[in-house]
C-alpha cells in the first residue's frame, strides 16, 4: 500500500475519532448548556414574581425557547465547529498517548516537517499501529454526567413549577395589555374620524383642519409606547374638551331655532316657499340653495309677488336681527331692494344671504361633528379606563351613568336635515355592562383610583349640636343612625354637615389634583346626585 | 532525492540495545546513566558525569569504549597539569644527518573516547585546552592545527563533594557538555551485585557492540527522525522559560541567573530523537523531550546566589520548568 493511501487510513481514523470526541463533548456540554440557558430562565423567573415582565405562558414559552437555544448552540458548537486534521491528530495524540505520532505525520504529510522517505513510511506505519490499537471506550468514554443531569432536573422541574404557580403581577400585566388594546382601538378609532372629516364635503379646509388638530393631537400623544392609563384617558379627555369647545364655539342652535320662527312668514308665499320651508326645517343647506333659486327667479316676478316676497322678507329679517344680524341686513337688504323695484341689488342681496347660509350651515355640521366626536372620545377614555378591569372593579362606579346615558351617537355631521353620512355605524346608545352603583340601579363601569380603607378608629369625633342630640330626626338623614359599631349614640352626625365637608374637598380636589378631565364630571354629578 | 542513510532504524535500534546489553555485563544498574551516556554519544556530544568516586564512572566510559571498538585514552586532571599535557606538544628530535626538527608528540586527547578524568581539579587554563578539542574537533600547537580522530568525545568526571582546591568549569566550557549525567549511589541489591562482581575470580569482560563508523552512521540516522512543529515550539519556550524575568516557572524566576543557550535548545532535540528512536519510535515526543531535559539543562541553569544559598539543585528548577511550561501554546 502506497504512502497516500495510509495516510488516508490515518486521515478517517482521526476522523472516527473526532467524531468520538465530538459525541463525547456533546454529552459533557448538553446538560450544561441547558443548565446556562436555564439559569437565565431562573432569573427570569424570579423577577417576573416582584416586577410586572411576562405571564406564566410567556415564561413557560420562553423557558422552552432558551433551553432550545441552548442546546442548538451546544450542538452547533459541539458538532458543526470546524477542526482541521492537525488538531484532530493532536486530539488523538493527547487522549490515545499517540506521543506525538498523529500530529507528525500529519505536519509531514503536510510538508511542514521534513523527513526522509524511508522514515516517513516507517513513521505513518507506526502512527497507524499505535492508533488501531488505542481503547476508544477507556480513552474517550461516551457518558452522561449524571450529578449535572440530575441538577438539571431539578431546575426543569423548579421552572415548571415556576410557571404554573399563580402570579400575582400576570393580573398587571394582562391589565397593562388590555389598557395598551384599548389605546390602540381608540387611535384607530381617532385616525377614521380624522379621515372622515377629511373626505368630508360639507365642511371647507379651515373648519376640517380646526377638527382635524385635537385629534391628530390626541393621536400623536396616544402613540407614545410609556403611556398609562391615567395619561391615556387624560389624553382623550383634553380632545374631548378642545372639540367640545369648538362644538359649542361654532354651534348656530339659536339660529335655527329662530329660523324656525323666521321662516313662517315666507310658507305662504308662492315665491318664497321653498326658502321658507327650508328655513322652518333649519335646513341651512337647503335655505341656501333656496335663497338662490330665490334670486334667480326675481327677474320672472310681477310687481305684486315681488312687493309680497319684500315684506315676507323684512318679516324674515326681522325675527332673524338679533341671533343673525348679518343674515338679517341681507334678507333686510334684499327685501327693500325688491320693494324699490330694483331686481339686481336685490338679487345680490340675497346670493350674500346664501353664502351667510351656506357659512352657518357648514360650522352647524362642524360644531354637530366635534359634538359627536366629543361623545365617542368620551366614551373612548371611559373604555380606556375600564381596560383591563375585572367586572367587580369596575362594579365601583358611581352609577350615575346609566346604560341608557352612555350616548353613542352617529358621528356624522349631525345636522338636523340628514345630510350628514354618520361615521360610526354603531350609533346606538350606550350598552356597557356596569355592576350594581352607589346610587342604585345599573351602574356603569367607571375608571376610579384606589380607595383609602379608613378604619372607623382613625375618624374624627365630632360633637353633635345640642338639638340633634335630642332630635336626630330633625338633623336630616344621618351617616350611622343605629352607631353600634361607635358604640356611642352621641356619635351621630348630621348627613348636611357631613356632606358639605366631603363635597368641598371633592371640590377642591377637583380643582387643584390631577384628575382626568373626563373623571371629574363624574365626581361632580356623584356629588351632585348626593346633595340633601 | 535519496536520502536513505547508511543503516536502517531497526538496525539502529538493535545496535543500541546491543550497546546497553554489553555496558550493563560490567556495569551493574545505572541503567538511566547508561542510557544517558548513549544518547549523548549517538547525539555526537560530550557528556560530563558527576558523582561521588566509586560509583564506576570510569569503568562505564572504559567499558563504552570497549563495547564501541573506539580508541579510548584517560586522563586524570590535577592542578599541576599543563595543557600541552593534554593536547601534546612539539619535540626536538634528531632526523639523521646530524639535523634536529620539531615533531609533534599527540597528548592523549588524540582518541576517539577521551576520559578527562576529575576535570575540575585541574586550573582554568589547562581545561581551557579541551575548548577547542571538544567543539571544533582539532588541536591547535605552535599554529599547526591537527585533526582528532572520528568520532570523539569527551567524557569528563567531577566529584561534587571535595571542591576544595578544585577549579569550577566556566559556564562557556560547561555549556559545551551534551549532558550532565548525574551518577547515582546503586542501590542495595546493585550493591551486592558489584561486590559479586568484582570480588569474584572472574572479571566480566564488554564484547564489541558497535564500532567508530556505525556510531557516525546511528548519529546521522538520529538526526533524521523528524519532530512535529508544536513539539519544537515547547522546546523553544522552554529554553526561553530558562532565563529569568518572564519565565512561567517561578523557581526560575526566583533562583536562576541566567539561563540556558541555544545550545541547551540543541542538545533537548538531539536527545529527543536518539531517545524517540531507543523507544521504538520515528517521531519525537513531549515525553522525549521531558525525558533529557535534566541531563541537558541542569548544568546550564546558572543558580544565583539565593538558589545557591537556599541548597536548591538544577534539577529541580528543572522539574518547576516543565511542570509550568505549557505543551501546547
Amino acid at each position: 500500500m502506497e504512502y497516500e493511501d495510509r495516510f488516508l487510513i490515518l486521515g478517517e481514523q482521526l476522523n472516527r475519532w473526532d467524531g468520538r470526541r465530538r459525541q463525547a463533548e456533546a454529552m459533557l456540554w448538553i446538560p450544561r448548556a441547558l443548565l446556562a440557558g436555564l439559569s437565565v430562565a431562573v432569573i427570569i423567573a424570579i423577577f417576573m414574581r416582584l416586577f410586572p415582565l411576562v405571564d406564566n405562558r410567556t415564561f413557560l414559552l420562553l423557558t422552552c425557547l432558551l433551553a432550545i437555544t441552548s442546546l442548538v448552540a451546544c450542538l452547533l458548537i459541539s458538532f458543526m465547529s470546524r477542526r482541521t486534521l492537525l488538531t484532530q491528530a493532536r486530539y488523538a495524540d493527547e487522549q490515545l498517548d499517540l506521543f506525538e505520532r498523529a500530529s507528525t505525520a500529519v505536519e509531514i504529510n503536510a510538508g511542514k516537517v521534513t523527513a526522509i522517505p524511508s522514515i516517513t513510511l516507517l513513521q505513518l506505519n507506526d502512527t497507524l499501529m499505535a492508533i488501531a490499537s488505542a481503547d476508544g471506550e477507556r480513552v474517550i468514554p461516551l457518558r452522561w454526567h449524571w450529578r449535572e443531569v440530575a441538577l438539571l432536573l431539578l431546575v426543569v422541574v423548579l421552572l415548571i413549577a415556576a410557571g404554573l404557580a399563580p402570579n400575582s403581577q400576570s393580573d398587571i400585566l394582562e391589565q397593562q395589555a388590555a389598557v395598551s388594546q384599548s389605546i390602540e382601538v381608540q387611535i384607530e378609532a381617532l385616525e377614521e374620524i380624522e379621515q372622515a372629516i377629511n373626505q368630508s364635503e360639507l365642511l371647507n379646509q379651515g373648519l376640517q383642519e380646526q377638527l382635524q388638530a385635537p385629534i391628530l393631537k390626541a393621536i400623536e400623544a396616544l402613540q407614545h409606547e410609556d403611556l398609562n392609563r391615567e395619561q391615556a384617558v387624560a389624553v382623550l379627555s383634553e380632545a374631548e374638551a378642545d372639540l367640545r369647545e369648538l362644538s359649542d364655539r361654532l354651534n348656530n342652535n339659536a339660529i335655527e331655532q329662530s329660523l324656525r320662527e323666521a321662516g313662517r312668514p315666507l310658507l305662504d308665499n308662492p315665491s318664497g316657499r321653498q326658502l321658507g320651508e327650508a328655513i322652518a326645517n333649519s335646513d341651512l343647506f337647503g335655505a341656501g340653495e333656496a335663497a338662490n333659486n330665490l334670486a334667480d327667479s326675481i327677474p320672472t316676478l310681477i310687481e305684486e309677488e315681488r312687493t309680497a316676497l319684500a315684506q315676507d322678507l323684512a318679516q324674515t329679517a326681522a325675527a332673524l336681527q338679533e341671533v343673525a344680524p348679518d343674515l338679517a341686513a341681507e334678507l333686510s337688504g334684499a327685501a327693500r331692494a325688491l320693494q324699490s323695484g330694483d331686481i339686481e341689488t336685490a338679487q345680490e342681496a340675497l346670493r350674500k344671504a346664501v353664502a351667510t347660509l351656506q357659512q352657518r350651515a357648514q360650522e352647524q355640521a362642524a360644531a354637530n361633528m366635534a359634538a359627536s366626536t366629543a361623545t365617542q372620545l368620551d366614551e373612548g377614555s371611559q373604555q380606556v379606563a375600564r381596560a383591563g378591569q375585572t367586572d367587580e372593579a369596575a362594579g365601583q362606579g358611581d352609577g350615575q351613568d346609566s346604560a341608557g346615558s352612555s350616548p353613542r351617537q352617529g358621528a356624522g355631521d349631525g345636522n338636523s336635515m340628514g345630510q350628514g353620512a354618520e361615521m360610526d355605524p354603531t350609533s346606538e346608545q350606550g350598552q356597557a355592562p356596569g355592576g350594581p352603583g352607589f346610587g342604585g340601579g345599573p351602574a356603569e363601569s367607571v375608571y376610579v383610583p384606589g380607595r383609602f380603607e379608613l378604619d372607623a378608629a382613625e375618624g374624627i369625633d365630632v360633637e353633635l349640636p345640642a338639638e340633634c342630640a335630642g332630635d336626630p330626626d330633625g338633623c336630616g338623614a344621618l351617616v350611622n343612625e343605629s352607631a353600634v359599631e361607635f358604640g356611642d349614640e352621641k356619635s351621630l352626625v348630621p348627613y348636611q354637615q357631613v356632606f358639605a365637608d366631603y363635597r368641598d374637598t371633592a371640590f377642591e380636589a377637583l380643582e387643584g389634583d390631577y384628575i382626568p378631565l373626563g373623571m371629574k364630571e363624574y365626581v361632580r354629578d356623584y356629588f351632585t346626585s348626593l346633595e340633601p | 532525492m535519496e536520502n536513505n542513510v547508511d543503516i536502517s532504524v531497526d538496525e539502529f535500534r538493535k545496535t543500541a540495545v546491543k550497546i546497553e546489553q554489553e555496558v550493563g555485563r560490567v556495569i551493574v544498574g545505572q541503567e538511566a546513566v547508561v542510557r544517558h551516556v548513549l544518547v549523548g554519544i549517538l547525539s555526537g556530544g560530550h557528556i560530563l558525569m558527576e558523582g561521588v568516586p566509586g560509583l564506576g564512572k570510569t569503568m562505564l566510559i572504559r567499558t563504552l569504549g570497549q563495547a564501541l571498538e573506539l580508541e579510548f585514552s584517560r586522563i586524570q586532571f590535577t592542578p599541576d597539569m599543563m595543557p600541552a599535557d593534554i593536547t601534546g606538544t612539539d619535540i626536538m628530535e634528531d632526523v639523521g644527518d646530524g639535523r634536529r626538527a620539531f615533531r609533534f608528540q599527540t597528548g592523549p586527547v588524540f582518541a576517539n573516547l577521551v576520559l578527562a578524568d576529575e576535570i575540575n581539579r585541574a586550573t582554568p587554563k589547562t581545561q581551557s585546552a579541551l575548548l577547542e578539542a571538544m567543539q571544533e574537533g582539532t588541536v591547535t600547537v605552535a599554529n599547526h592545527t591537527y585533526d582528532l580522530p572520528s568520532p570523539f568525545f569527551v567524557m569528563a568526571t567531577q566529584n561534587p563533594l571535595e571542591m576544595e582546591g578544585t577549579y569550577p568549569l566556566p559556564e562557556a566550557q560547561l555549556d559545551r557538555f551534551l549532558f550532565k549525567v548525574e551518577v547515582p549511589f546503586p542501590s542495595t541489591e546493585e550493591l551486592t551485585e558489584i561486590l559479586a562482581r568484582t570480588t569474584g575470580g572472574e572479571q566480566p569482560v564488554a564484547g564489541t557492540a558497535a564500532d567508530g563508523q556505525m556510531i557516525a552512521s546511528m548519529q546521522k540516522v538520529a538526526r533524521k527522525v523528524p519532530i512535529a512543529s508544536h513539539v519544537s515550539d515547547y522546546v523553544s519556550r522552554l529554553i526561553v522559560a530558562t532565563h529569568p524575568g518572564d519565565s512561567p516557572a517561578p523557581l526560575v524566576n526566583k533562583y536562576v541567573r541566567y539561563g540556558a543557550s541555544p545550545r541547551g535548545g540543541q542538545a533537548l532535540i538531539l536527545g529527543s530523537k536518539i531517545t524517540a528512536l531507543l523507544a521504538g519510535r520515528y517521531n519525537v515526543s513531549f515525553d522525549d523531550v521531558v525525558a533529557v531535559a535534566p541531563a541537558a539543562l541542569r548544568h546550564r541553569l546558572l543558580l544565583n546566589f539565593e538558589g545557591q544559598a537556599a541548597g536548591i539543585r538544577a534539577d529541580e528548577v528543572v522539574v518547576n520548568l516543565i511542570d509550568h511550561t505549557d505543551r501546547n501554546e
